[in-house]
């Protein structure tokens, strides 16, 4: 599948059905950790009032449908921003959040299915390594109490011998050695490095075979990452462990994963193995956050087209692709709504004097009655104006950045009573297809969605460039 | 005066707009006094970007706060801040209370803790902008009020709203928008992106030099991420367990680092170029009982003889540089025999 010639140059030569759901490396072994279609929902908890007033509660969609193979032996990244649903989707792989929709299968099991005492075994083998040692040690615990604790809790001994060996020989397996320097300290009395050893051995002691490791180095200095690193490099190897990696630095990912799943606001948007993946990024989203990377080398510095504002809000994503509202790349078939056109006029503002933004503010009724995940927005007249003023306002805007991806999006603008009515184009939800060794969400690279110029050409140049549609 | 011209770092262009020299700050602990600021002399000249990096509790913090004043209760100092020919240690309260805002911005870590969540944001621009400069009008508060946060991408339309409706990287932009609003000469930025996301970050660091550029804005950036120095930074100071180890220009010492411990730091970090992993050996000493001579001499792995015996002296390897390391000389300081190499004994229990 990958020795395929770029499809770029001739979209229609594409199957009609890219591999979104087929298995990007035809690997037969039956994978060690299997993600099927997982949703993880939160309700929003309105208040009193909300709910009085019938104001929409709703979900958070933390995870949204992510699939997932983890093969044995392979360190798999899970990378994105903040509120992403990183966590969640780790938490949920393991049990410790409720899957909303979709299954786990683990070790050829479907977790959801498995009773009780079946449970707690599987859950054994799967052990979850957090951000912050600090928070994850009780700090009234000494190690040797601390890293016993769980063969404790599951039953495995109480037998002070077994477990004083056991201890000593974790301790001595994640470098805190020789034992007895440490098994009387307590978290307070070790550098961030230390504790975050000692986190690992308690995770260790149970002899799992998947860690989840959920932000282990982020937290900690420059130098103490390379270590803490070099460490759980070594005793995947030694142990035979299995990883799930999960972070925002891209550049500890592309150093220690085999396969990484780019995420944005619940869904993977790109994935694939890093060796693609940062030599040839596919997503914009991807594109820019690798662009966004300082780079510590002064010498080597390219001017940056940094995607604006920030990660909208999980409970109403934007329309269509997720990432549209900062896609520079973004045309007609993204996703355009009532929220972008508020954003365009506030953006606008930001950047014209005071008494002209007065002036156009004014023509302009509640800007709430646009701010909504709509394809058709009526834009309010201000007080003493009429819905032609507005449209004329609306393409005083256009005429001034008539390049905005946001108007590849606008399909018509028509006066109407009191109010101008904006029709956006339908928006299209990207799903993962297969793009040579990557998979990739994201329009440009759907032979059926792409402009006509083809992913490779709108790729290369700048989206702004290109004609309107 | 006399001092003030006596540039520290050797970057001779210009009066700096602040100086400092041999600064100490000790805090008060149960176990002694603990150095986190020892014998510090730096120069920052006007609408230049310096970064200051190191290892977690190198002092960094301390040092930036103490540029304005702002030494805790607990803590001694000593030595000099010359804030454009003025000793900011030696001012009265009102005098340095006065230098806050107008001349000297901060802008902290945690952007929730220091906005008042029962304040609006216009109310925050308000009481900042009146403080500072009673005389001025309401509707000009105002218009220097959105003008600066058009700077920072917060729109007119939420100048009334409160803190806890901004998400974390709009907050950040606020309260860089507070600290500019009084267009200070000096801005001591802590780790001002920890806390966001890469995106969020490029795009502040971006603000933050094109408010440089624009207005003339000196920069103390305290980081940990030396990407960040490369990127938005002049010239940098790399500090260890207290004192400055090396300053100078970001590209000389990037290509040339003359600090074992600066080499060592640009090795252990990890970019999207990296190869290998490499870290430094050991961790940061306790402040209370640093080790004689150099204080980088026991994880040092070019350490000699006499970095454990003499604190070291500034050597200029090139111009623009400074170095505190042996290895620079100056030769006739050096004992007889005190270039021989120190014998490590590496306990790597310390390894974590
Ligand atoms: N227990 C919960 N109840 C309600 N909402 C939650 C819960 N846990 C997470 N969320 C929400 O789900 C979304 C994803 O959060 P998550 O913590 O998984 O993100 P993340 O990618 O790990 O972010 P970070 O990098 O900040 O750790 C966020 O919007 C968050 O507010
Ligand atoms: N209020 C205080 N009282 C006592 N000791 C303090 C106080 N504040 C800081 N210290 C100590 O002073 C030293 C320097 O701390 P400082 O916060 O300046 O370091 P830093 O370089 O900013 O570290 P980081 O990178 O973790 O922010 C540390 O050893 C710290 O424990
Ligand atoms: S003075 Fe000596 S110990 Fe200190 S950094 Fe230089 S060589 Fe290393
Ligand atoms: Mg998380
Ligand atoms: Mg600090």
């Amino acid at each position: 599948m990958s020795t395929k010639p770029d499809r770029s140059t001739k979209p229609e030569a594409a199957p009609a059905q890219p591999a979104a759901t087929g298995r990007p490396d035809g690997d037969t072994s039956t994978p060690l950790l299997k993600l099927d279609e997982l949703k993880t929902y939160f309700p929003l908890r309105g208040t009193f009032l909300d709910r009085l007033i019938g104001r929409e509660s709703g979900w958070i969609k933390a995870v949204d449908g992510v699939s997932l193979d983890v093969k044995r032996g392979e360190v798999v990244g899970i990378v994105g921003e903040s509120g992403s649903g990183k966590s969640t989707l780790g938490r949920t792989l393991l049990g410790l959040a409720p899957a909303t929709s979709g299954a786990v299968t683990f070790d050829s099991r479907n977790v959801a299915a498995l009773k009780e005492p079946q449970l707690r075994q599987l859950r054994l083998r799967m052990q979850l390594v957090f951000q912050d040692p600090h928070a994850s040690l009780n700090p009234a615990m000494d190690l040797r109490t601390a890293i016993a604790d769980p063969l404790k809790i599951h039953g495995i001994t109480h037998d002070p011998d077994d477990l004083d060996r056991r201890v000593r020989e974790v301790l001595e397996v994640v470098g805190l050695s020789p034992p007895e320097r440490f098994l009387d300290n307590y978290p307070g009395e070790l550098s961030g490095g230390q504790k975050q050893r000692a986190v690992l051995a308690r995770a260790l002691i149970l002899n799992p075979d998947l860690l989840v490791l959920d932000e282990p180095v982020s937290m900690l200095d420059m130098s103490v990452r390379a270590k803490i690193l070099s460490l759980l490099g070594r005793l995947k190897d030694e142990l035979g462990l299995t990883y799930v990696y999960i972070t925002h630095d891209l550049a500890t990912a592309k150093f220690f994963c085999d396969r990484i799943a780019i995420m944005y606001l619940g869904r993977v948007v790109e994935t694939g193995p890093p060796s693609a993946i940062y030599d040839d990024p596919k997503h914009p989203y991807t594109k820019a956050l690798l662009r966004a990377i300082p780079d510590p080398d002064p010498s080597r510095h390219v001017p940056r087209d940094l995607p604006r504002g920030e990660v909208p809000d999980a409970v109403n994503p934007p329309l269509g692709c997720a990432f549209h509202p900062r896609c520079s790349m973004a045309y007609g078939p993204c996703g355009w709504e009532g929220r972008d056109l508020r954003e365009l006029l506030e953006r606008r503002w930001t950047r014209i004097p005071e008494e002209q933004y007065e002036r156009e503010r004014a023509v302009i009724g509640e800007l709430a009655r646009i701010d909504m995940p709509a394809s058709r927005v009526e834009v309010p007249a201000g007080k003493g104006y009429q819905g032609g003023d507005v449209v004329e306002l609306l393409e005083t805007v256009r005429a001034d950045a008539p390049n905005d991806p946001f108007w590849h999006g606008v399909h018509a603008i028509q006066a109407e009573d009191g109010h101008a009515r904006v029709d956006f184009n339908t928006p299209h939800d990207p799903v993962l297809k297969q793009q040579g060794r990557v998979q990739v969400a994201c329009h440009l690279w759907d032979p059926e969605l792409a402009p006509r110029d083809g992913p490779a050409a709108a790729s290369g140049g700048d989206g702004r460039d290109r004609a309107q549609q | 005066m006399t001092t003030a011209n006596r540039n520290a770092s050797g970057n001779g262009d210009g009066e700096p707009i602040l100086s400092v020299r041999d600064l100490r700050v000790w805090y008060g602990t149960a176990k002694g006094a603990a150095q986190a600021v020892d014998r510090v002399s730096l120069d920052i000249a006007p609408g230049e970007a310096v970064g200051l990096v190191g290892e977690s509790g190198c002092g960094k913090s301390t040092l930036g706060r103490a540029l304005m004043g702002l030494t805790p209760q607990s803590a001694a100092h000593d030595g000099k801040i010359i804030y454009r020919g003025q000793d900011v240690l030696a001012m009265t309260r009102r005098q340095r209370h006065a230098l806050r805002g107008p001349e000297i911005g901060l802008i902290f870590q945690e952007p929730m803790t220091r906005l008042n969540p029962l304040m609006r944001i216009d109310d925050h621009f308000d009481e900042t902008v009146r403080a500072h400069e009673p005389g001025l009008s309401r509707a000009e508060i105002k218009r220097r009020s959105l003008e600066t946060l058009g700077h920072v991408g917060i729109p007119p339309t939420r100048f009334h709203q409160y803190p806890h409706e901004f998400s974390g990287g709009m907050r950040q932009r606020i309260m860089i928008a507070l600290a500019l609003v009084l267009k200070p000469k000096l801005l001591i930025a802590d780790e001002p992106t920890t806390s966001l996301d890469v995106l969020v970050e490029a795009q502040i660091l971006r603000l933050l030099k094109d408010l440089q550029t624009e207005f003339g804005t000196a920069l103390l950036m305290i980081t940990h991420n030396l990407g960040i120095v490369a990127e938005a930074c002049d010239r940098m100071a790399v500090m260890y367990a207290g004192r400055v180890a090396e300053d100078g220009e970001v590209g000389s010492v990037f290509a040339n680092p003359g600090h074992p411990y600066t080499r060592e730091l640009l090795r252990s970090t990890i970019s999207l170029s990296t190869k290998q992993l490499s870290h430094i050996p050991g961790s940061p000493p306790n402040l209370v009982t640093p080790p004689d001579g150099c204080r980088f001499h026991p994880r040092c792995p070019d350490a000699m003889q006499v970095c454990a015996q003499k604190v070291p002296v500034a050597t200029h390897p090139r111009p623009g540089q400074r170095v505190y390391c042996w290895r620079h000389g100056p030769d006739d300081r050096i004992p007889d025999g005190g270039e021989q190499p120190l014998q490590q004994e590496f306990d790597h229990v310390d390894e974590a």
